[in-house]
């Protein structure tokens, strides 16, 4: 139109030097700022000459007056306040193209302040008010011209505006949706220019309108000249190729990612083919954030690796934090001190190597990269002989401190473990709790090929499969079958997988011996027995788990051997006691009576169980978890152990022990 | 299916190739150590394709390449490259090779740059 007229206008008449912040600054001195400055529009936060962002006043006044506003953002620092991604220039902008560029910006933005560049530094900012004044007065004439024309077509081919409007639609809305995709669509013919059709992310990501302008010169400034050169004569290539096989050879040796202002992107390739012949059409992706986020997902596996391999090599990762701490720098100094420089650069490299290994074996990825570091340097030294004398090693030593060195890996692991971790005890405690945390961090972060074995690892320090705790009794009941010359069948061990804390159930468990000693002994009877009696010949025991909701679980140990025999029981309960006592103990009372201390059956204390102190004990550990034990027998049947016990950890452990006590002390009293 | 020619300077690099290409059905015909005895080779064994290592001292990858090309106007040569190459491999390009693979060899790469090759 007339574009002669403003081709030497470009936005450097309209540029101001706006006021700008640092990035420390906070929300109380842009606020002290606007209120001294009335007619100032907006800030920007400049760091050195690099913009970053744009603060406008109606914004941070909008911000203040809401709820809570003042607390909220006088202290807030500008990098949470601005607004990061405003419209940014290069000042070789023409009038003409920053209208539409700043007419095209969303709704909350439209009226911001325009910020500029003068070769990438931060050169002042144009308001969008003066320039609208400014270009109004400029286009009065053109506008009643356009006015006119207007009104002509109109009259003259309505119909034909009307589907014209309906296309315009149509494009405008796949713009719309192109320009809201967030990746910029571009497109060039083979020579190279870009074309007006292009997706407004574009001008966000080369900061400037990209039509017309030449591809590779545009992304040439932000590559290496070996690089650019490349892409330009793949290009040219690429245009003339006419086989697949070599357009597809050429199009990977494009870049497939690069850094445009300091944002990440990613760049897909596609042959297009229309009525103007062979086209190239680009695919731009900021991935900025997706690789920040990437990078720090990968950064939070490496430290769960690291403190589960912690946490289940605990002993030798301390021996490695005190062997590196006495090396750096007392030991590293010895060596230097101790032969050649030569020599003690070799040993040095040598010894730094295996630490950096063995962290490395540890994923303690920043303590193994401060250690590549530390072998890099004398790596260099070791190429320039000149430069190789104790001194230079003493530097490269000096400058290593096992703190720094270690500092952050330690952190992690103290912030997720705890101090007493680090601390040189044989024991140490970890709380259940941390480890459940540990375990769904693992599930959450990691594929499940991957967590399955550090997962299994973290478990095998707490929980334990109650029938686990049993199976030691396979070979204890042989054993006993053996000495006592019964036959026993193998230990059944079946029901439920209920997990719990080894050591906590552990006593229970040990004191079970007692139970099986008496049913190998005075259960399962002699073989001819069982034979007359119709009974297998092998006798049976089994142990049945089954758990009781979450809070609680039932071990059942069940034998098919004779039964108790009442009345042995009886008469020795008359031995006790009152004979006439004894006679009126019910069947429940006297099987309470095996549980005693000092009872027993037998008439000689056998070896293999007698003086009755065994069950005695199985009780006690039983009380002491809150448990309870019943008795069930059959005459020439079998008998049934049935042990009740709570899912525990050890803090209520602790609790339930004492209560125990006290009811014991109160017993007594009575 | 195919009689392929290596051409490398590093022992390890053939081995490894070598075991790729075999384990895609492809027949090694032979393998060289430089560029002069590639080139000879070439000229012996007639094979349907040549890799061909870029970096090679005495004589190079892309010396070789031209020299099998005026031997043989429609043979096929892919060279194999590190990463950042790019000059190189327009140069290679235009000398005639028809691909490129970058080391360190993916396999799935590898087989689909022949493959690709061997069907155009």
């Amino acid at each position: 139109m007339s574009q002669a007229a403003d081709a030497d206008e470009t936005i450097s008449a309209l540029v101001e030097a706006v006021p700008h912040v640092s990035p420390e600054a906070h929300g109380a001195e842009v606020n002290e700022f606007f209120k001294v400055h009335l007619s100032a529009e907006g800030v920007v936060v400049v760091d050195g000459e690099r913009p970053l962002g744009l603060i406008m006043r109606n914004d941070f006044f909008q911000k203040l007056g809401a709820p809570y506003g003042r607390e909220l953002f006088l202290s807030r620092s500008v990098r949470l306040i601005m607004n990061p991604r405003p419209l940014i220039v290069d000042i070789s902008v023409q009038l003409g193209e920053i209208s539409m560029l700043a007419m095209s910006r969303e709704q909350e933005g439209l009226y911001d302040m325009v910020v500029v560049t003068d070769n990438d530094r931060y050169a002042g900012a144009v308001s969008i008010k003066n320039f609208l004044i400014e270009l109004s007065q400029k286009r009065a004439r053109e506008i009643e011209l356009l006015k006119r024309q207007h009104e002509l077509l109109e009259l003259a081919n309505k119909a034909e505006v009307e589907s014209r409007r309906q296309i315009e639609t149509k494009s405008a809305s796949i713009r719309n949706l192109l320009d809201n995709a967030g990746q910029g669509f571009l497109s060039f013919g083979p020579e190279l220019v870009v074309s007006d059709e292009h997706s407004l992310e574009c001008i966000h990501m080369f900061r400037g309108p990209v039509g017309g302008k030449n591809f590779v010169d545009m992304l040439g400034r932000h590559m290496t000249g070996d690089a650019h050169e490349t892409m330009r004569q793949a290009l040219v290539k690429l245009f003339a190729a006419k086989a697949a096989l070599t357009r597809k050879v050429f199009i990977s040796l494009l870049p497939g990612k690069m850094e445009v202002y300091d944002r990440t992107l990613t760049l897909e390739f596609k042959l297009i083919q229309d009525d103007g012949g062979v086209k190239i059409m680009t695919v731009l992706t900021d991935v900025t954030e997706k690789e920040e986020l990437q990078r720090r997902m990968d950064a939070e596996r490496a430290n769960l690796r690291m403190i589960v391999k912690a946490v289940s090599e605990r002993t030798d990762m301390l021996a490695a934090l005190e062997e590196l701490r006495g090396f750096f720098p007392a030991g590293a100094r010895e060596i230097i001190d101790g032969a050649g420089p030569a020599e003690a650069l070799a040993e040095l490299f040598r010894v730094v190597h295996t630490f950096k290994g063995d962290f490395g074996q540890r994923h303690m990825v920043n303590a193994s990269a401060r250690l590549h570091e530390i072998e890099e340097a004398l790596s260099r030294l070791a190429a320039n002989p000149p430069l190789l004398t104790q001194d230079a090693l003493h530097d490269i030593v000096d400058e290593a401190d096992a703190q720094e060195v270690l500092g952050r890996d330690v952190d992690t692991m103290t912030q997720a473990l705890g101090l007493a971790f680090l601390e040189n005890r044989q024991t140490f405690t970890v709380s259940r709790h941390t480890l459940r945390k540990l375990e769904n961090m693992l599930a959450k972060l990691l594929p499940p090929g991957e967590s399955a074995e550090p997962i299994a690892l973290l478990r095998s320090i707490s929980l334990h499969n109650f029938k686990e705790l049993l199976e030691g009794y396979r070979d204890t009941l042989r054993s006993l079958a053996v000495s006592l010359g019964k036959g026993i069948a193998e230990l059944d061990v079946l029901g439920d997988d209920v997990m719990v804390e080894k050591s906590v159930y552990q006593p229970f468990v040990k004191s079970l011996v007692h139970v099986f000693r008496n049913i190998a002994d005075h259960g399962i009877e002699p073989m001819e027995k069982r034979l007359a009696a119709g009974k297998p010949e092998l006798g049976r025991v089994s142990c049945q788990i089954t758990a009781d909701g979450a809070e609680r679980f039932r071990v059942v140990i069940r034998d098919d051997g004779g039964g108790i025999d009442m009345d042995k029981v009886r008469a020795k309960a008359a031995t006790v006691i009152d004979p006439s006592e004894a006679a009126c103990l019910s069947q429940e009372q006297l099987l309470e009576l095996l549980f005693m201390d000092n009872f027993s059956t037998k008439e000689c204390v056998s070896l293999v169980s007698g003086r009755g102190v065994g069950l005695a004990a199985v009780r006690g550990e039983i009380h002491k978890l809150g448990g309870r034990i019943q008795v069930v027998s059959h005459r020439g049947m079998g008998t049934e152990f049935h042990f009740e016990l709570p899912l525990l950890e050890e803090k209520s452990l602790r609790h339930k022990r004492r209560s125990v006590q006290e009811c014991h002390a109160s017993s007594a009293l009575q | 299916m195919a009689r392929i020619l290596i051409v490398d300077d590093s022992i390890v690099s053939r081995s490894n190739l070598r075991r790729i290409l075999e384990e895609a059905g492809h027949e090694v015909a032979g393998e060289a150590g430089d560029g002069a005895s590639g080139l000879e080779q070439y000229g012996q064994l007639r094979p349907d394709l040549v890799t061909m290592d870029i970096t090679m001292p005495g004589m190079s990858g892309l010396d070789c390449l031209k020299g099998i090309m005026e031997k043989d106007p429609t043979a096929k040569v892919v060279m194999m490259t590190a990463i950042g190459q790019g000059p190189k491999i327009m140069e290679a390009l235009e000398s005639g090779a028809c691909h490129y693979v970058t080391k360190p060899f993916e396999t799935s790469k590898v087989v689909e740059a022949i493959s690709d090759v061997l069907c155009s």
